[in-house]
């Protein structure tokens, strides 16, 4: 049926029949710029019978079960639709409910056209959903899922497999993304910054801040590779071949020294860009510094025992929330945090949020 | 919770739980430490800007500095403390791009001192330089750099805008660039979160590629439906929250006696008392007339305070904090 509702995607239509091989300037119908009146959209579904060494067509071939049908009038080939049912087996519901009925082939083309948007419309709100959640991308294959959607839809809908999902709409939604507007005056901060995906493969991503926007440009896996300043300098100018380098402001990164040699590097053949580490991680590494001081260093870690012994017992936890409950600070009942060593700001936190809850520990 | 029935498997940890004095240690560290906490959460911010940059980091770090020579346990500690300190100060609030930045934002009502002002037009020269590549326009853009720097205190804050006519054309067009700068890469931080989220267990098995597409149709998805209001909350009742939190906590606090404790006890002044002096000279020796709070370099005095502290974060953002 798609070949009905996109007629252009056939293939060799015109090729077999011995038509015109000039450019065709209606894909859809297989017409040529110099042949004339073009051929009604019902040809999609119909392959051309030429009579033989003439141009005249003498049978319609239908794409779904080879019958042939007289062309003239064209109603031969819209009745023929009707009853195909292998046509109706490749078809959308409400291609179908559309045809009921109708006897004119003008108006069987727009209703083709209308159920063939619906259908693709349902076709994608499924993909949005699945890509804006995160369930796995098997259970689109579910069996009471189908049911539910069955349900939901009055029969009328059946949604499509997981390698569709992922093979035809993940780029065609991804194609849908509008391009970052960067204004006249729009001034681009690039970071780039090395993150392990699962199974320990090591990526590096470019990211691009503008007009409090931000955008991950680029994920690199670097396979085999080291990730060397001259490695990554050539991911980060493959880039900027898309962006305009007048709008490009600043290369911000963390203090890894390959990174760090790397954004020199880039500044030095852009001298209107400038450089430097971000402020974050830079106060990161501030905090770490303190908290590594000999007098700080044994309450803190006096202090994240003590949470730990608390967060781990479930004994002390179920005690702890059962106080928390019962002295809740306007309604909100606090509990105690957990940290990672590598942030400051959680241990800050988790430091802080023991410390409000010292009359309950 | 401890006199409770339910038994403590660390012994130390009971012991902690019970006593003083970890207790009063704990609320000096955490008051020490809390001005970093605080503009690290303000720094993730996509809107941040190299001045917003550098004023939260100076005030940050003189905070830091008086916290530590007012503590009562670690007050001792205020050279080590400086020197650390100042490992960051060249970096940021020393670097004349952040500095060039600042003044050109008019927005802080900073009174720069003669020598931080040769260093913001140096920066200034040598940026336009690198930008346009022409020592004719450098030498244009100075001139109209040095009629801006002499009106500097008598523009509005708005000036960035565009919106009021004004004759710095050059030196708007330098300022845009620079404040447009985000001063961070959490960017990539929060595209790796994303990445992390959609990477996980039930969808272990993405490629490369299909991932980058997913993070990306996910951002857009969610960008799109995301008009969800901010959180309201009241600083008012913040602030009197903290003040009760704090007069509670003063009142239950027993005397400590250092001498018990493993904890050094602190000593007034130390040998680092130089270290710590010098530092804090170099701090004010930016500015002319050096600011003790944020007060005195912007000109809204319904300022938000929050307990004791100030949050320059929510000033920022009363104010019409953009350039169009």
């Amino acid at each position: 049926m798609n070949e009905l509702l996109n007629p252009g995607d056939t293939e060799d239509e015109d090729v077999d029949n011995g038509s015109c091989n000039v450019n065709s300037s209606d894909g859809d119908t297989g017409n040529c710029d110099h042949c004339g009146r073009p051929f009604t959209p019902i040809w999609g579904a119909y392959k051309k019978d030429y009579k033989a060494n003439s141009k005249i067509i003498e049978r319609a071939k239908c794409k779904f079960c080879s019958k042939k049908v007289l062309p003239r009038p064209k109603e031969n080939m819209l009745h023929h639709a009707y009853s195909c049912r292998l046509m109706h087996a490749d078809a959308d519901y409400d291609f179908f409910v559309g045809v009921q009925g109708q006897a004119n082939i003008k108006r069987f083309f727009g209703t083709a056209k209308k159920a063939k948007t619906a259908s693709e419309e349902k076709n994608l709100a499924l993909a949005r959903f699945f890509f804006s959640v995160g369930y796995s991308f098997l259970s689109i294959e579910n069996m009471y899922f189908a049911k539910l959607l069955s349900t939901l839809m009055e029969g009328n809908f059946k949604p499509y497999g997981r390698r569709k999902l992922v093979n035809a709409y993940l780029p065609r939604l991804f194609s849908e993304i509008p391009p970052l507007k960067v204004d006249s005056e729009s001034v681009i901060t690039l970071s780039i910054d090395g993150w392990t995906k699962r199974g320990s493969e090591n990526l590096y991503g470019i990211s691009m801040s503008a007009d409090g926007e931000e955008r991950l440009l680029k994920l690199i896996p670097l396979e085999e590779k080291s990730a060397t300043a001259e490695e990554l300098l050539k991911y980060l100018r493959e880039v900027c071949k898309d962006i305009e380098m007048e709008h490009i402001g600043a290369v911000v990164t963390d203090g890894a020294s390959t990174v760090k040699k790397m954004r020199e590097c880039f500044v030095a053949m852009n001298p209107s860009v400038v450089e430097f580490t971000c402020c974050v991680h830079k106060m990161n590494k501030l905090c770490e510094g303190l908290m590594q001081l000999e007098a700080f260093k044994s309450v803190k870690k006096r202090s994240l025992s003590l949470n730990g012994s608390i967060v781990k017992s479930n004994k002390l936890s179920a005690a702890l929330r059962r106080l928390t409950e019962q002295h809740a600070r306007n309604g909100k009942i606090r509990s105690l945090e957990i940290f990672s060593h590598t942030r400051f700001s959680t241990v800050h936190a988790c430091l802080r949020r023991l410390l409000l809850l010292q009359q309950e520990v | 919770m401890a006199n409770g029935p339910v038994a403590w498997s660390n012994e130390d940890a009971q012991a902690d739980a019970n006593g003083n004095e970890l207790w009063a240690h704990l609320e000096e560290i955490v008051s020490i430490t809390q001005p970093i906490y605080d503009i690290i959460e303000i720094f993730e911010s996509s809107t941040m800007r190299l001045s917003a940059c550098f004023v939260l980091m100076y005030f940050a770090e003189k905070q830091v500095l008086k916290r530590v020579a007012e503590s009562v346990y670690y007050a001792h500690l205020k050279g080590e403390v400086a020197m650390l300190l100042e490992d960051y100060f060249d970096e940021y609030i020393g670097s004349p791009l952040f500095l060039l930045a600042t003044f050109l934002d008019t927005n802080f009502r900073f009174a720069f001192s003669i020598d931080t002002q040769k260093v913001v037009r140096n920066e200034y020269q040598r940026y336009v330089r690198a930008w346009t590549g022409s020592d004719e326009k450098t030498a244009m853009a100075l001139l109209t750099f040095d009629l801006f720097a002499g009106d500097r205190d008598k523009l509005p804050y708005d000036y960035l805008s565009g919106q009021v006519e004004n004759q710095y054309g050059n030196v708007l067009a330098v300022a845009r660039r620079i404040l447009g700068i985000v001063p961070h890469s959490m960017s990539c931080e929060g595209s790796f979160s994303t990445l992390g989220w959609l990477n996980g267990q039930r969808r272990s098995s993405l490629g490369t590629r299909n991932l980058e597409m997913s993070a990306a149709v996910y951002t857009h998805l969610r960008a799109s439906v995301d008009d969800r209001p901010k959180p309201k909350w009241s600083v008012g009742k913040l602030r009197k929250e903290r003040q009760q939190e704090l007069a509670k906590r003063a009142a239950n606090r027993v005397p400590f006696d250092c001498r018990r404790g493993e904890i050094p006890a602190s000593t007034s002044l130390s040998s680092d008392f130089s270290i710590y002096e010098k530092f804090r000279q170099k701090l004010s020796d930016v500015f002319a007339d050096p600011p003790e709070n944020i007060y005195d370099i912007l000109e809204m005095k319904d300022s938000i305070v929050l307990g004791n502290e100030v949050n320059p974060h929510q000033i920022l953002l009363k104010r019409n904090y953009k350039i169009t």
